[in-house]
């Protein structure tokens, strides 16, 4: 009761005329920047944190939250329509979205991304309204040791991405691993595999990485698997694009699950909105509605990622406010943001600052409507691009890839490595080698990297350490499992194809 | 349906090349982390756990792709490589002209030259690029461009 009349009090400091405005600002601002590939939540709330210094800090965290959502919405539609994704956790987004694009569904992807993420969102901001100090005293049982486990779960789950050929997938996650291992890092202090190179001394840059990867690689494809002129596929109109009832009761239940996925992994320090996108389309795949067919272009795969984004974006105010503990990249610098105000979060924020609290939290309702209310508005407008033929997309494509390589660290050794990366990745892709993996470990790494050492940090070298705590013996007996089953499946079909044969 | 006795298509040269290039990159990470980083330290894993482990794994799974019979469905033909050289002389022209400039001359010449779209369409897409780029990435992002002779000349 206590929690509601707070979250009523703080629907009263929201929806002054001055914070609804920074709220829709914020949530406008937040998808354009969050489409354009090579910025991300990150990028905007830096960029857009010394303008909100003169502000009231409410209003400057309530514009800033909005930020955050519009670049979650944001994110998918490059990588639906374009096949770059805007950011990490629209990495999940691509796989299906960008092959519904080509087939002429962009429109229905685009409106379940957005549907998706409301729900994803809403299920999070729900879960932090009235479990927010619960969720944050959750987060924080998960050491390194269950951090470790989690993040290693998540590297097994790739297994069912490998594709037919099982040596080419793992080829490629470990690609991703050791792409990653280069630079200084966190955890050892020392440079590795730099060459000397101070443009690798922070390691191999993501976004470059990822726009070579997905958006140039697709450019040298485009060059020979590309329809003649009027043979492309048929665009489905708007009208025919909008979910109709049966599809939106498809997609509510998965929303709802993979925004409570993506809630539970944005509570856990570091683990991020990428985390959360991928486990829940993991799980979505694992136990949903064609779930065997997610990857080649199903609306159930764009809105299991995006709702996971969305829950876990939620999910990662819950130990910012209660602890103080950033989630994710973009809590951190919103957690810098809250400081320079003058604002400490921890425990004591709920009771020193209950207005700023709880206004911050309805504001994060009244962001993700606004933010969903302008993706909505923007899809008529996005689906133009869809009509853009392809002769024309591929040097604007381009020059995307680019500018938004160059614009993350204004530094041409990224434009040169977006170059290499995606040469490299269109000929793995053309000897059938999957890119998902790789992208997904590196992004995965340098966290179970940093866990594992510090838990032998913790031991003292003990390694049983791993198996002290009811929750990494959960997952560690999960992992195992999964690892048997995927053995014996492979041994089980090997089997099959012989006796066939014979 | 096909059977074993079917004379099989010599799997083409790039295949080869890339489950070899993958070989080398991980045998390189595996050297340096067993060598250069350490493999262990007294209380757990070195810096060169991870390049160690997984360059290995690299190695040995490439080793087995390459030794491996097997076929592919894609083909890598020479139109394929048009974005990289057209790209390549985009970039080597930003050091002259300026990125924006160089990206816009860039869209103009490949809807003229490669697609041989009309002169009005090339024009008008170019110009629309260089527009929007300028307006987000210069004006609203303040992105510092690299210097250019032309920025000097001017």
């Amino acid at each position: 009761m206590d929690t509601l009349i707070a979250l009523q009090n703080g629907f009263a400091t929201s929806l002054s005329l001055g914070n609804l405005s920074a709220a829709l600002i914020g949530a406008a601002l937040g998808i354009i920047v969050g489409a354009i590939p090579g910025l991300g939540s990150v990028t905007g709330i830096a960029l857009l944190l010394p303008l909100t210094f003169g502000m009231d800090p409410t209003t400057a965290v309530i514009l800033l939250a909005a930020l955050y959502y519009g670049c979650m919405f944001g994110g998918a539609y490059s990588a639906i329509l374009l096949n770059i994704p805007g950011d990490a956790p629209a990495v999940m987004t691509a796989l299906d979205g960008y092959p519904m694009a080509k087939r002429g569904e962009g429109g229905q992807a685009l409106f379940a991304a957005n549907l998706a993420s409301f729900i994803g969102g809403t299920v999070g901001i729900i879960a932090l309204s009235f479990m927010g100090p619960l969720l944050a005293e959750i987060g924080l049982m998960f050491g390194p040791p269950e951090t470790a486990a989690l993040i290693l779960l998540a590297l097994c789950s790739i297994g069912w991405m490998l594709g037919d050929n099982v040596a080419k997938g793992l080829i490629a996650t470990m690609l991703g691993i050791l792409l990653a291992v280069v630079g200084i890092g966190s955890t050892f202090g020392h440079a590795r595999f730099t060459g000397g190179s101070m443009h690798l001394l922070n390691g191999v840059s993501f976004i470059p990485l990822v726009i070579g990867m997905f958006g140039f690689s697709q450019l040298l494809e485009m060059m020979t698997d590309r329809p003649k002129q009027g043979e492309g596929p048929k665009q489905i109109p708007l009208r025919e694009s909008i979910p109709g009832r049966k599809q939106v009761a498809r997609l509510v239940p998965l929303s709802l699950r993979s925004g409570l996925i993506g809630t539970f992994v944005g509570i856990l320090p570091g683990a991020g909105a990428t985390t959360g996108a991928f486990l829940s389309y993991v799980f979505q795949r694992k136990i949903g509605r064609n779930g065997d067919q997610m990857g080649t272009g199903v609306v159930e795969g764009v809105a299991a990622s995006e709702a996971g984004n969305n829950g876990a974006a939620a999910g990662s105010f819950a130990p910012l406010l209660s602890l103080g503990i950033p989630g994710s990249g973009t809590s951190a610098v919103l957690l810098g943001g809250l400081m320079m105000w003058g604002l400490q979060p921890g425990p004591l924020l709920f009771t020193t600052r209950p207005d700023f609290v709880w206004g911050l939290i309805s504001s994060m309702y009244i962001g993700t409507v606004m933010a969903v209310i302008a993706a909505m508005l923007i899809i008529p407008f996005l689906m133009q691009i869809l009509r853009i033929p392809i002769s024309v997309l591929i040097p604007v494509i381009a020059t995307v890839c680019v500018f938004g390589a160059y614009s993350v660290n204004g530094s041409m050794f990224d434009v040169w490595l977006m170059l290499t990366v995606g040469i490299a990745a269109y000929y793995l892709k053309v000897a059938e080698y999957p890119i998902a993996p790789l992208v997904l470990a590196f992004v995965l790494t340098p966290r179970l990297e940093s866990s594992i050492r510090r838990s032998f940090d913790i031991s003292n070298g003990d390694p049983w350490i791993f198996l002290s705590s009811p929750i990494s013996v959960t997952l560690i007996s999960v992992i195992c499992a999964l690892v048997v089953m995927g053995v014996a499946g492979a041994v089980a079909s090997r089997v099959r194809v012989r006796t066939a044969r014979t | 349906m096909s059977t074993s006795d079917e004379p099989r298509a010599p799997r083409p040269l790039f295949v080869s090349a890339v489950a070899l290039a993958c070989l080398c990159f991980g045998a390189l990470f595996f050297g340096f982390g067993v060598f250069k980083y350490g493999f262990w330290m007294d209380r757990g894993p070195g810096a060169g756990f991870f390049p160690a482990v997984f360059g290995a794994g690299t190695t040995l799974l490439a080793a087995f792709e390459l030794m491996r019979p097997g076929q592919i469905k894609g083909r890598v033909q020479l139109r394929n490589h048009v974005p990289i050289i057209a790209m390549l002389a985009a970039i080597l022209c930003i050091p002259l002209i300026g990125m924006i400039p160089a990206m816009a001359l860039f869209v103009l010449g490949w809807l003229k030259l490669v697609e041989g779209a009309p002169w009005l369409r090339s024009l008008l897409v170019a110009a629309v690029t260089a527009v929007l780029t300028t307006l987000i990435f210069d004006m609203w992002l303040r992105v510092q461009f690299p210097p250019s002779l032309l920025d000097k000349l001017l």
